[in-house]
């Protein structure tokens, strides 16, 4: 496929740090155009990864070529062509959002009537007018996160981003956030983003999950469901932790996960009777238990629960 | 995306952007600049009123053990009364028991021994030998005393050798010429046969005050303006917004010119403040072209700033960024340059070390335009490598900022 397609391309990327493997041999590919979401636990290597993209840190290994440029050879035409809200609130606190916004205006060397005009575009689509003049300091991190986008998104680079951009934002500036995410995403904007909530994570395109360094799965959100290995029940028992305790002791069960006020078991096979044989006979009472269809969450949660056995096997297996 | 018209249009932008940025950090947070200004103010008035590099009336001892007329001789132009004030004459001692209590009390500065048998070699041209004991607890004021007291004896060595050379030629000199004067007086010893050199050591035709403002102006304007920037990239490192910047066009000499740009301005107002304030307190103006010293001064400064520059380009945090600033200037400037120790007492190879220091050619350029009213004329070989020094910082912080840019955040 021709490099236009993808607007990032990584090939084995990895990286070190003392001999720590924070990403290790990752193969990527984001189609131009598309909202990518990159999930995982913490510490799985996605800071790392977008870091390396935007040109902070150097691969210790493998390559990586992001809107058409290598990011080892052609750093200088990359940065143009690229927006980075780091995970850490970046602008300057003494400084108005005006101000911050015509500082990064004037770094990707935006004239000063454009600059100007490109602003109030800025402060209408983000509703960030009525703090405009305001100290970025005093703004509550919801309006910081925002006055951040804008500043990454000044220059209108076709590559945007974004680490963790709604990490401590109340659910309405997270709505908007997202608004205005689709819309610079219609206009051909591509957007890489990282998030630990899976409704965001299901408005993006396409989705790759992390952990430990590795991609471990990647997929449209509607194809990640359908992967889901086995089938799903929703299980409404008394006394709850006794029933988790219990499910995951059963030899057929697979996994088993508190969600909210109920459990998520998943069985490789459908035999919803056998389960319910086996709890109620573990002294549990089960009041309800049907199969669903599995959300983000599962999916997630799973494909991590299974990497920990796993890597618990090995450890075991090696003593 | 942005256009882009010409590549220069394009770094103005961006060095506007981050001057701008850095000017509104300034007035923001006033503090930075008042202590700047602040400090200078302080320095003036420790130096102006309390530390005299002049001494007056410095008292001393005598210890005679020779009760000679050539002894007598030797002291009656350093007492008192004579028209030199600088020393002080408190009294005779006859025992060397008396001699620590009087130093150790500060009665004396110094006792000046004049051995038995002194009288006789003087008589026969032998080279006496007196021997002077200081409190050195104040090492600058023991330093100061012992040079006027050198100069002193070498005076009266000039009488004595004047006199003897006028009796060997068979003319009758009644008595040694009368005492000159310490603090000047030249005009008496044009005709003495030896060079006093001491005279130029101390510069003793000039009050300190006058010699000082020049100076603090140079050490000024070193310190500050290198602490001033070597702060400012550690400080976007803890912030944070480095690795925004990081991710944009910004280059190495977009950032260490925006980021000099406003503290231009602070240190010239520091320049500005420090002739004014010295001005008013010490009636010490400058004599020459204030064009001169600011031309001068602006080329010194640049440098400095681009060492605070290189400086911040490396420092892994703002503590450490100015504390190397301030070991990398203050020290030399105050050891090396000529500010608080004459150069041209120092060992040749400090001399040597010295020299090529910017603040040392500053210091003799400001010093010329500020005390004697010379020019470019005459200094122009001062502002030259003033101007090659600050090319050769500015090319240096820039390279060594742009290899900082690369590694990112490793
Ligand atoms: N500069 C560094 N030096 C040493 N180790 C580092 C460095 N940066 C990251 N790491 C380590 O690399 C691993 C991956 O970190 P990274 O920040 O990429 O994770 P993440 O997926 O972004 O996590 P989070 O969701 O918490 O943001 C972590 O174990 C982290 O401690
Ligand atoms: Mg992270």
């Amino acid at each position: 496929m021709s490099a236009a397609e993808w607007v990032v391309e990584t090939e084995g990327l990895t990286r070190r740090f003392d001999g720590f493997v924070a990403v290790d041999h990752l193969t990527l590919r984001v189609p131009r155009g598309s909202i990518f979401g990159f999930l995982g636990p913490n510490g799985s290597g996605k800071s790392t990864t977008i870091r390396m993209l935007c040109g902070l840190l150097k691969p210790s290994e493998g390559r990586a070529v992001v809107n058409g440029f290598d990011i080892e050879r052609h750093p200088e035409p990359l940065r143009q062509s690229l927006g980075y809200m780091s995970q850490r609130f970046s602008l300057y606190p003494d400084l108005t959002v005006r101000e911050n916004l015509e500082f990064y205006g004037g770094v990707y060397d935006l004239e000063p009537g454009p600059l100007a005009e490109r602003i109030e575009q800025v402060f209408d689509q983000l509703r960030l007018r009525e703090h405009g003049n305001d100290l970025t300091a005093a703004l509550p991190l919801g309006w910081k996160q925002r006055v951040a986008l804008g500043a990454a998104m000044l220059h209108q680079p076709p590559v945007l981003f974004l680490d963790e951009p709604t990490s401590g934002v109340d659910p309405a500036s997270r709505r908007m956030f997202w608004e205005i995410l689709d819309s610079l995403a219609v206009g051909g904007a591509s957007i890489f983003v990282t998030t630990h909530v899976m409704d965001e994570a299901e408005r993006c395109d396409l989705l790759g999950v992390m952990y430990g360094g590795h991609l471990i799965a990647q997929g449209t959100p509607a194809a990640l469901k359908e992967a889901f290995p086995g089938f799903l029940y929703h299980v409404d028992a008394a006394p709850l932790l006794e029933a988790l305790e219990a499910a995951r002791r059963l030899p057929f069960v697979a996994d088993a996960a508190m969600f909210g006020d109920a459990l998520h078991v998943t069985l490789p096979a459908d035999d919803p009777e056998r389960l319910r044989r086996e709890l109620e006979s573990a002294g549990v009472t089960v009041r309800d238990l049907r199969r669903i269809s599995p959300t983000l969450e599962d999916v997630f949660v799973q494909l991590i629960a299974l990497r920990e056995r796993a890597a618990e096997g090995a450890e075991g297996g090696g003593r | 995306m942005a256009e882009r018209l010409h590549p220069l249009s394009g770094f103005l932008r961006r060095v506007r952007a981050i001057a701008r940025k850095e000017a509104i950090h300034l007035l923001r947070e006033p503090r930075t600049v008042l202590v700047s200004f602040a400090q200078p103010v302080m320095l003036l008035i420790l130096y102006g009123y309390c530390i005299t590099f002049d001494l007056h009336n410095i008292p001393f001892a005598v210890w005679d053990q020779d009760r000679s007329e050539a002894a007598r001789q030797l002291v009656r132009p350093l007492s008192a009364g004579a028209q030199s004030h600088t020393f002080w004459l408190v009294g005779y001692i006859a025992h060397p028991r008396e001699i620590e209590p009087l130093l150790a009390t500060a009665r004396a500065r110094f006792v000046l021994v004049i051995p038995r048998g002194f009288g006789a070699d003087v008589a026969a041209g032998r080279t006496a030998t007196v021997q002077a004991l200081f409190d050195a607890a104040d090492s600058n004021t023991a330093g100061v005393s012992a040079g006027y007291l050198v100069g002193a004896i070498a005076a009266h060595n000039a009488r004595l050798a004047t006199y003897a050379v006028a009796r060997r030629h068979g003319a009758h000199v009644g008595a040694p010429a009368p005492a000159p004067s310490l603090a000047g007086g030249d005009t008496k010893l044009q005709w003495e046969p030896i060079d006093l050199r001491w005279r130029v050591f101390y510069n003793p035709d000039l009050a300190s005050r006058r010699f000082i403002i020049p100076g603090l102006i140079g050490m000024l304007l070193t310190i500050l303006a290198a602490t001033l920037t070597s702060t400012t990239i550690a400080r976007e490192r803890e912030l944070g917004s480095l690795e925004t910047i990081l991710t944009s066009p910004v280059g190495a000499g977009d950032l260490v010119i925006g980021k000099m740009a406003p503290y231009v301005l602070v240190a010239a107002a520091n320049v500005v403040m420090v002739l004014v304030v010295g001005g008013l307190m010490f009636g010490t103006w400058a004599r020459g072209n204030l064009l001169t010293l600011a031309s001068l001064s602006l080329l010194f400064l640049l440098g400095m700033l681009a060492l605070g520059m290189l400086i911040s380009a490396r420092a892994p945090n703002q503590q450490q960024a100015l504390l190397f600033a301030i070991l990398a200037t203050m020290l030399p400037t105050f050891f090396l340059t000529g500010f608080t120790f004459p150069r041209s007492n120092m060992p040749w190879i400090l001399q040597a070390i010295s020299w090529p220091l910017p603040a040392t050619q500053y210091l003799i350029a400001i010093r010329g335009v500020f005390l004697k009213g010379i020019g470019w004329r005459i200094l122009w070989p001062q502002g030259l490598w003033m101007a090659i020094t600050t090319l050769v910082l500015l090319i240096m912080a820039t390279r060594i900022m742009r290899v900082s840019l690369a590694r990112g955040l490793e």
